[in-house]
């Protein structure tokens, strides 16, 4: 029987180990203060605004026509630095931090779904009293867009979609695909590496991630409270009738797509296209050897169509007649 | 969905090209009214990136109450690359949701 007590002894230092190890790791991956980051983040154009219940942070930046943008998932809204560059020479731009992102941080009604995102997103526009406006998002901020177009015709000027999510989401439903529960092992140890590797792999050209960029990544998820806010959002997310939803928009729209984009391929741009039917007027624009983060990866390019599209009249969809 | 028939592919990709090629456009053998296309100007970078955007009524016959009716249209739009040199070039056609490329690339010196 002595064997038996060793083997106990053996399993119970691997098991304290184990413990000690945990624990060393979830000090190392400890959440960083929410003041840290913005002392460390904020500009002179930051501002907060707390809108049914949430700190949302936005900047606020150029004059003009007001355009909203809306980052992708993951990220933040300083997704659009390099595009804001100049497109606050030609308009007011407003983007913001969405719930369990950026300096906005967790929503502390817990809710995540696209429904409360959409919502927020109309009282937030709301509160800045911006009646008519342009909006722009990518991926996640691609379909909020969608959504609130399709239900505020009467306040949104133009659409600009940068490779959203919608058709992705739409996939990942057909596809059956989860959020791990072990996953949840991610809210006490999450290592820099994994920033380093969702923006490589969401590159066309892995070379342009820059440390800063997966500095800001990174230190933004582990804002306190920030990691429980993304895998509650990752577990929550639904796309919705995104047929629906895009059958309502009837404003023109500007579809913005990398070629080398594994998460969203560009066909989608497509059959995305399709289902605007009523869009009274949709241009299509890809990057090649751009990826799925655009906004980081092609920043300048895109705003300067962006800013081209933005200034031209409006081009209604051009009908055949009989000869 | 209505798919397009092999002539209307055809015949829209023969309108595509001839957007890119930047040259008037023109009735076709079958009938189709070109002057649907866009008007080809000289491309300055001030233009709207909106080349081709336009709807198509297949099996039109002449019937007026057909255009509106989307159960008879299909969409067509043009896909613009922004090359690397900052030059904007037609390179494939969305015909009914569907990716039609052209042989249309940027220039090799561009990724």
């Amino acid at each position: 029987m002595r064997w038996l007590r060793y083997l106990g002894y053996a399993l119970g230092g691997i098991l304290l180990a184990g413990c000690v190890a945990f624990l060393v790791a979830a000090w190392i991956y400890r959440d960083i203060p929410a003041g840290v980051l913005e002392a460390k983040y904020t500009t002179p154009a930051s501002r907060f605004l707390n809108v049914d219940g949430v700190r949302i942070h936005y900047r606020d930046e150029g004059s003009g026509p007001p355009l909203v943008l809306i980052h992708a998932n993951f990220a933040s809204l300083l997704s659009w630095d390099d595009a804001v560059e100049s497109l606050k020479n030609t308009h007011r731009v407003l983007r913001f931090d969405m719930t369990g992102h950026g300096l906005t941080g967790p929503d502390p009604s817990g809710d995540y779904s696209l429904e409360r995102t959409v919502e927020l997103t109309g009282r937030f526009v709301d509160a800045l009293q911006l009646e008519h406006f342009s909006i722009g998002g990518t991926s996640l901020g691609g379909t909020v867009a969608m959504h609130y177009t399709a239900t505020h015709p009467e306040r949104v000027d133009r659409l600009i979609l940068l490779s959203p999510g919608s058709l992705e989401g739409r996939s990942m439903q057909r596809a059956g695909r989860a959020v791990p529960k072990a996953a949840d092992i991610l809210k006490y140890i999450a290592p820099r590496a994994l920033a380093e590797f969702m923006l490589t792999s969401r590159f066309g050209d892995p070379s342009r991630v820059t440390d800063k960029l997966i500095d800001q990544w990174y230190e933004m998820w582990m804002r306190e409270g920030q990691r429980a806010a993304i895998l509650a959002r990752l577990r929550s997310y639904s796309s919705a009738d995104i047929v629906k939803v895009t059958a309502a928009i009837r404003v023109p729209t500007l579809i913005l797509w990398g070629e080398e984009n594994p998460q969203a391929p560009v066909e989608q741009a497509a059959e995305l296209r399709q289902m605007l039917g009523s869009a009274p007027g949709v241009t299509i624009i890809t990057y090649p050897g751009v990826g799925h983060m655009a906004a980081e990866e092609a920043g300048p390019a895109i705003a300067k169509d962006i800013q081209t599209w933005l200034a031209a009249p409006t081009v209604r969809q051009k009908e055949s007649v009989p000869p | 969905m209505i798919a397009a028939r092999p002539q209307l592919l055809s015949l829209l990709l023969l309108m595509a090209q001839a957007a890119a090629a930047q040259t008037q456009p023109a009735m076709d053998a079958k009938g189709w009214n070109l002057d649907t296309a866009p008007q080809s100007k000289t491309a300055t970078p001030a233009e709207p990136p909106s080349t081709l955007n336009m709807r198509v009524y297949k099996d039109f016959d002449g019937r007026q109450q057909r255009i509106g009716d989307t159960s008879y249209a299909v969409d067509v739009s043009a896909v613009m690359t922004r090359c690397n040199d900052g030059s904007l070039i037609i390179t494939a056609l969305v015909i009914g949701g569907q990716l039609t490329p052209l042989d249309n690339h940027c220039p090799t010196t561009s990724k």
